[in-house]
């Protein structure tokens, strides 16, 4: 799978938010926002194929948490971007 | 998903994207704009315009971290005189540099649109706004006749 494109991540204080490029109109009631891991996963798989093993390698990799965490993490993001017509 | 940005993170995203001549959407907070704007439940339509009237409503960096979204009762050149549709009194300063956008639209919690004018009669009736507040929030409001 893979992330859409026409987004831009945006960081405004704590928060990063997924700004849609090229469109006239920016509603910020429906704007979608990410934490840092989520951001750092973003930014990762951009442009790229990935799948649940690639989610779960990248956070092994950057955070020191056991398997099976990084395991609930990547199918929950996965889950939540497939919710939120991120994943085509 | 909801956003919890600090006021000033917020608007100076807000800028960059109107500056770029994009319109924003967003619900503002408080109750200085009724009964044109109610707090959370409505949401603006905001853009960048070359010139601002009286009786425009906009979207003003007042300083650092403050921002309002009040109507222009008077216009002086490039001095602006602002103020809160809901309140009885106070009035901000600023110039028209200052502005950051200008509402275009008003809707309501469902996504129709609100009415939206220069607010002539409004403005022209302070003398009676305490009672004409009171009216919007005791029977209008109350009984949901919007």
């Amino acid at each position: 799978m893979r992330t859409k494109t026409g987004f831009r991540l945006r960081q405004i204080g704590d928060d990063y938010i997924l700004m849609p490029e090229g469109t006239e109109q920016i509603n910020f009631n429906k704007m979608i926002t990410f934490n840092a891991t989520a951001a750092y996963i973003w930014e990762e798989t951009k442009d790229k194929d990935f799948d649940k093993t690639t989610i779960k390698k990248l956070l092994t990799d950057k955070y020191e948490i056991s398997d099976e965490q990084a395991e609930i993490d990547a199918v929950k993001t996965i889950e939540d971007w497939t919710k939120a017509g991120l994943i085509e | 998903m909801r956003l919890t940005f600090s006021n000033k993170d917020f608007f100076s995203e807000a800028k960059i994207l109107l500056d770029e001549g994009r319109e924003i959407i967003f619900s503002p907070k408080g109750y200085s704009m009724r009964p044109f704007i109610e707090d959370e439940k409505d949401s603006v339509v905001i853009k960048k315009k070359n010139s601002v009237k009286v009786g425009d409503i906009v979207l003003v960096h007042i300083n650092d971290d403050v921002y309002i979204l009040h109507r222009i009762i008077a216009k002086d050149g490039e001095k602006l005189t602002l103020m809160g549709d809901g309140n009885l009194e106070g009035t901000e300063k600023c110039l028209t540099n200052d502005v950051l956008g200008t509402v275009i639209e008003i809707r309501n919690e469902k996504g129709r649109k609100k009415l939206l004018t220069k607010g002539w009669f409004w403005r022209h009736t302070l003398f009676a706004r305490k009672y004409l507040l009171k009216f919007y929030r005791k029977i209008i409001l109350k009984y949901n006749l919007l």
